[in-house]
């Protein structure tokens, strides 16, 4: 496979069936740092052009939470995971980092534990992943912003080498009032090789 | 009045009293240009400074290379007059900071440079700007006025 505009309907079963994998994993990390029960949704797996990437549920113009780790080695690509403000603090409660009297954006030590979080889930995600596929995998640090759902995807998708058409990999976590969004952009590169693992 | 909104890579032109509006800017650009004359706006949404792969004659308005005389053509060829157009520029944010991050990198704060480099090179003058930081912005742009409005998250809202 040369493009990712032309998935078949048995790579897309595919990658969704590996990305459940992955974020079972995530949701097990999240369950258990949090105390609570997190349920997965089954992820969505959807081609797009750079110009419309849309996630299910997101306006452009809504604030999020992001945290977003850059794949380097492995299975290279973007990886994020999202909150809606209210699961954001809510999460940051629950770990003891949100402080009275301050807004979530302007407290580092409740966005510090935030990124730490999404660190943790996005890490056994691609953990799961590599193992499975018998990889290496390395990533960046991870940064975290609080904006708008568009600018967030401006931001990941011309981090980087830029593409015309995107592969987008969405799971929904949700338990306990909290809700998340993992997405996985894997590039070209990436998306070839896991294909051709699976012989697809 | 109408309200166009402006998607990734796409040119409009309009005339008062309609706005044109780019929602979620991030590290690309949103550059408005003016003719207070006819009352004429145009709005792009530069997405990367230069063309990288091979270029798609499709989407003029995605490198500010092939954007910037792509606009002004079009707002020619509705009418305005070169000698009275006035751009403005908003977005070219870095969302995510890494750090030790080269300088090269930088793509929000290239896509600005590059716009203004262009814009210079081509006589037109750069009215106003609100480039930079680390966040988002969407943009209205007002073709009774010339103004443009630039809402933020956490960051207030301005007229420029």
């Amino acid at each position: 496979m040369s493009n990712s505009n032309d998935l078949t309907p048995l790579q897309s079963d595919a990658l969704r069936e590996i990305t459940n994998i992955g974020a079972g994993h995530a949701a097990t990390a999240l369950s258990q740092l949090l105390g609570t029960s997190i349920s997965l949704n089954v992820p969505v797996v959807n081609v797009a052009s750079f110009q419309n990437i849309n996630l299910t549920d997101f306006n452009q113009n809504n604030e999020i939470v992001a945290v977003y780790l850059k794949v380097t080695e492995g299975i290279t690509g973007k990886a994020l995971f999202l909150f809606d403000p209210k699961s954001a603090e809510r999460i940051a409660t629950l770990l003891h980092a949100m402080p009275d009297s301050q807004e979530l954006v302007s407290s580092d030590i409740a966005l510090s534990a935030l990124k730490e979080v999404g660190n943790i889930l996005l890490g056994s995600f691609l953990a799961a992943l590599a193992e499975f596929f018998g990889l290496k995998f390395n990533v960046s640090v991870p940064a975290i912003a609080v904006d708008m759902t568009g600018a967030i995807f401006d931001g990941v998708m011309l981090d980087g080498e830029f593409s015309d058409d995107w592969v987008v990999i969405e799971t929904k976590f949700d338990g306990n009032h909290i809700c998340g969004t993992m997405v996985f952009l894997p590039d070209n590169n990436s998306l070839n090789s896991l294909l051709g693992a699976l012989g697809l | 009045m109408n309200v166009l909104n402006v998607g990734m890579a796409e040119i409009k032109i309009t005339t008062a009293p309609d706005c044109l509006v780019t929602n979620g800017l991030g590290s690309c650009i949103g550059l408005c240009m003016y003719d207070p004359v006819r009352k004429l706006g145009g709005m792009v949404h530069i997405v990367l400074p230069t063309v990288t792969g091979l270029a798609d004659r499709d989407q003029g308005g995605k490198y500010a290379v092939t954007a910037v005389p792509l606009l002004v053509e079009k707002m020619l060829g509705q009418g305005a007059t070169k000698q009275r157009l006035v751009a403005k520029i908003a977005g070219g944010a870095e969302m995510f900071s890494f750090p030790g991050q080269d300088s090269v990198l930088k793509i929000g704060k290239r896509n600005a440079e590059a716009v203004t480099a262009i814009l210079r090179e081509s006589g037109i003058p750069l009215a106003a700007a609100d480039v930079g930081g680390n966040f988002g912005r969407t943009i209205q742009f007002d073709t009774n006025t010339g103004m443009l409005k630039v809402k933020t998250i956490n960051h207030g809202e301005k007229v420029i």
